[in-house]
């Protein structure tokens, strides 16, 4: 992992256009994530994390609209930008995106090396022949500790699991440079969840690549990411190592994340997070999560709070600055 | 001590293949009871091991091909209509998506009162008086959920209501199906107290059925470990998960992720490389084809439950002799 | 904002002309229009015979305006008894199982695929002399609830799998309370649905019937007025308003109904897919 920025996440904003009115999914996000790292983007449902996934790969389809910001990918700005210009150059090739339940992406009627014949054939500028074609299917597939067998089944063959592992090799077979993952395991059961783990991890070792995983789940995220960052209510609170996140978080919600979810082995009393996440169609005044905030202040009540840079972590809270 | 419900080798066959004519067991051969006491019984195994076709069968909603289910020492479908109101008020159900538990058209507080006068016969006041208790028992009020309709609440609120429909008749046994799983992480905790506070203030026995284990732990005292379609070990929840005897308890635990296993998670790897009705076709242990105790025994025969102490037992060849 | 005018504004439009025609002027007659010879024969329409007259002598406003009303009678009760059986029989299919669904599947699929026209034909020409509007409704209802049947079936069968359905069992809801409170709402928009497409459908049989003189009946429909005016060699004899009249009101009736229905599908079917 390299301090090099792949990509850059500038002040970016967004939401839905929606027949009650306007729904800011995302406010003002600006994050940097480092070239060969995998990075954890943990928060629940509603915070904005897949309308991000979306933004950032340059999927915007009404009603999702970009408000301001931009991203750039190895310096350049990539949205906004042309649809076209994605679909022949970034798409699949430098940026891949794995969405929620992709699992479900597959056309029932076509077997999984029909998938991979028609992305090839797609991206590649070359032309390869069919055996050809499956030697480097086949040989990728492997590498990812995949049966072969999965090639000529159809995708209703298949468990969930296995689909998901078919969906990240798919996305992985042109060797993109960063790999969006929302909610890669969440329908999956410990075991399946482990071995897709193992599978980006092994990505990131064995061809460098930057992966972004977003999920719930901050225990599983915590096994395999080198940096997290939280979002609360389509906002960044905080961004830092794992180890910084995990030891010492500091942002109150950061800390009720990590509370609230019960780990194996303890029985202790857990006082979980009262109330619900706001409603983004009309989100409260200064600090989005001061009504659930056990150290609100009457400062956070009406202000939106800065965002704080303490050594190399990220954090939105009045507790940190004056 | 009776038991409020006991399966009694279960087994329920689904078709695959062309026209689905051949069976593979999605439930083999399951014997269970769940005695009439204070506790929370685990009922833990992957998504797709046969744990919520288990919970329809025991709900009276599936019928089993082979076997049979006994509530209060009688065959489950063969009671009377008042046997089966009788079971109605006994044994409620928590379904996995509080939005599929309610009718989009109705007002939340129809089908509350509704199932006070239906299963307790009686009159509005006293519907009104016992819907309003429940609803103070989860955290929540009729003036809360008065003329609101389903989805007008958030998933968790309207899984708080879900589960005091079920308190309405004073069930001895809750069978919740993932009832947490589709909530927010964070709000999942709040959901899991009140399972804990009904069992204690209250004295309900209620089968959890779930795949996460961490949660499990948190509320859960005895477990039960499915694998499809068999129970492979049981017993208190500590033991087993601090001791776990079958080999793919052991694999489902240390495959659990959290911070301080960073270092060694991925030390020791998991291998899964069949598709998954292949493992459900298996004769002998269904387990054969991942487990690295693996002998030719295991794939011919299927294990028995081996009785390891008073309470825990494992169906394993390790175990036996 | 100005409000779009839309097709089924101009159809509902048209639909009320047509009842207000049909139910409330037909009782304005001056004279019985079924009797012959009131008027003088074979007028071209005027100002004084707005659809001008028959060749028996008959003013053919104020017979196609009783013609209509009976027409629409008979289609109402038509679809109102196959809609009840559609509603029966497409729950039961939807809520037993094995033999019985087999059964009841092979019922409804059965009469789905009998061609309803050439038996009734057979049925009407053997039958003919004691015809009733009762009787033909019934008859033709007979061939009416079978497609309806399907659809009721299909949403009680997906209705079953439902949490809420369950979860109802444990309140300690009996069949017909399930039926009634989940079932219905969904099943209601179909119902209503099935209602004007059996009128348009039906409507649609007992004209042809008539025009093929398989109904004699002393009250007036839309199909009968033409059978006579085919009888009585209308067109060749260049009285085109006999056979134009009541044709332009059939079209008007089923193409504003149709409208009608179309809104209700967009309503209730795709508005439930949502």
């Amino acid at each position: 992992m390299s301090s090099n920025i792949i990509m850059k996440i500038n002040n970016v904003s967004g939401g839905y256009d929606t027949p009650r009115g306007f729904v800011s999914a995302v406010n003002n996000v600006k994050l940097d994530i480092l070239q060969g790292e995998i990075l954890g983007i943990a928060g629940e449902s509603g915070c904005g994390k897949s309308t991000l996934m979306k933004i950032i790969y340059g999927y915007i389809k009404p009603p999702l609209k970009l408000i301001s910001g931009e991203v750039l990918f190895e310096d350049k700005i990539i949205v906004p930008s042309d649809e076209k210009f994605l679909e022949r150059d970034i798409w699949w090739k430098k940026i891949s995106w794995i969405p929620q339940a992709a699992q479900n992406i597959f056309n029932p009627l076509k077997r999984i090396i029909d998938h991979f014949e028609e992305t090839l054939n797609t991206h590649l500028h070359k032309r390869v022949t069919k055996s050809e074609l499956r030697e480097i299917v086949e040989k990728h597939i492997i590498d990812l500790g995949l049966p072969k067998e999965v090639l000529d089944s159809y995708p209703h063959q298949l468990s969930g699991g296995m689909r998901q592992r078919v969906a990240i090799a798919l996305a992985t077979i042109l060797r993109p440079k960063i790999v969006l993952a929302d909610e890669p395991t969440s329908a999956l059961d410990v075991m399946t969840q482990k071995v897709i783990l193992h599978l980006f991890k092994k990505l990131q070792s064995t061809q460098n690549m930057t992966i972004v995983l977003v999920s719930h789940d901050i225990h599983m995220l915590s096994v395999v990411v080198d940096r997290i960052a939280v979002m609360y209510a389509g906002e960044i609170v905080e961004v830092g190592s794992i180890k910084d996140i995990f030891e010492n978080p500091l942002h109150p919600y950061t800390e009720a994340l990590i509370e609230s979810i019960p780990k194996i082995g303890e029985k202790k009393f857990i006082k979980g997070l009262g109330g619900q996440p706001p409603n983004l169609l009309n989100p409260p005044p200064g600090c989005r999560f001061h009504p659930r905030c056990r150290y609100v202040m009457e400062k956070c009540k009406n202000q939106e709070p800065p965002t704080v840079k303490i050594d190399d972590r990220i954090v939105k809270c009045w507790k940190y600055s004056s | 001590m009776n038991n409020l419900i006991e399966l009694v080798n279960v087994s329920k066959f689904y078709g695959f293949g062309l026209l689905g004519i051949s069976k593979f067991p999605a439930v083999d051969d399951v014997s269970l009871s769940i005695p009439n006491k204070p506790s929370i019984y685990v009922l833990a195994g992957e998504s797709g091991c046969g744990k919520t076709t288990l919970a329809k069968i025991m709900l009276r909603i599936v019928k089993p091909d082979k076997g049979k289910i006994l509530f209060k020492n009688k065959d489950l479908w063969k009671l009377s209509k008042d046997e089966l109101k009788e079971f109605y008020r006994t044994i409620q159900p928590v379904l996995q998506d509080p939005y599929d538990t309610f009718n989009p058209y109705e007002k939340l507080e129809v089908p509350l009162l509704k199932t006070a006068k239906k299963l307790l016969g009686v009159n509005d006041e006293e519907a009104r008086s016992i819907v309003e208790k429940v609803l103070e028992m989860v955290g929540l009020s009729l003036d809360m959920i008065m003329g609101k309709r389903r989805d007008e609440l958030s998933g968790g609120q309207l899984q708080r209501v879900s589960i005091a429909r079920s308190l309405i008749p004073r069930p001895k046994l809750l069978i919740t199906d993932e009832p947490v799983s589709m909530l927010d992480a964070s709000l999942r905790v709040n959901i899991l107290n009140i399972f804990r506070k009904l069992r204690d203030e209250e004295g309900l026995a209620i089968l959890y059925i779930t795949h996460d284990l961490a949660t499990a732990y948190y509320i859960g005292d005895y477990i039960y470990i499915m694998f499809r379609g068999s129970i492979i070990e049981g017993g208190p929840i500590e033991k087993v998960i601090s001791e776990p005897l079958h080999p793919y308890t052991s694999a489902l635990i240390s495959a659990l992720p959290s911070y301080e296993k960073r270092e060694i998670f991925f030390k020791e790897k998991v291998e899964m490389k069949v598709v998954e009705l292949k493992e459900f076709l298996l004769k002998g242990c269904k387990y054969y084809y991942r487990c690295p105790y693996a002998q030719q025994k295991c794939f011919e025969e299927k294990p028995p439950m081996v009785k390891v102490s008073s309470e825990r037992f494992v169906s394993c060849w390790k175990y036996v002799d | 904002m100005k409000p779009k005018l839309k097709a089924k504004h101009v159809a509902i439009i048209i639909f009320a002309f047509i009842i207000v025609y049909s139910f409330i002027i037909s009782n304005f007659a001056p004279y019985d229009p079924t009797r012959w010879n009131t008027v003088p024969r074979d007028q071209p329409p005027s100002l004084k015979y707005p659809f001008g007259t028959t060749s028996l002598g008959q003013d053919l406003f104020w017979l196609c305006s009783l013609a209509l009303k009976n027409s629409i009678s008979m289609a109402v009760l038509t679809s109102t008894i196959g809609v009840v059986i559609a509603l029966l029989l497409g729950i039961i299919a939807g809520y037993v199982r094995g033999r019985a669904f087999a059964a009841m599947t092979f019922i409804i699929d059965s009469f789905c695929v009998i061609p309803a026209l050439p038996i009734l034909v057979l049925i009407f020409s053997l039958i003919r002399e004691s015809l009733s509007p009762l009787l033909i409704a019934l008859w033709i209802a007979v061939f009416s609830w079978a497609w309806p049947s399907r659809y009721v079936r299909s949403v009680v069968l997906s209705l079953r799998e439902r949490g809420f359905t369950y979860v109802a069992r444990f309140s300690g809801y009996g069949l017909i309370d399930l039926i009634r409170y989940h079932y219905l709402p969904y099943i209601f928009g179909l119902i209503v649905m099935s209602f004007f497409n059996i009128m348009i459908w039906a409507i649609g049989i007992e004209t042809t019937l008539a025009i093929f003189g398989l109904i004699s009946l002393a009250e007036p429909t839309l199909g009968l007025i033409i059978f006579w005016a085919m009888n009585y060699q209308a067109i060749p004899r260049n009285i085109w308003w006999w056979v134009f009249f009541p044709t332009l009101l059939l079209i008007l009736l089923c193409v504003s109904l149709y409208f009608i229905l179309l809104d209700l599908y967009r309503k209730y079917v795709l508005g439930l897919s949502q």
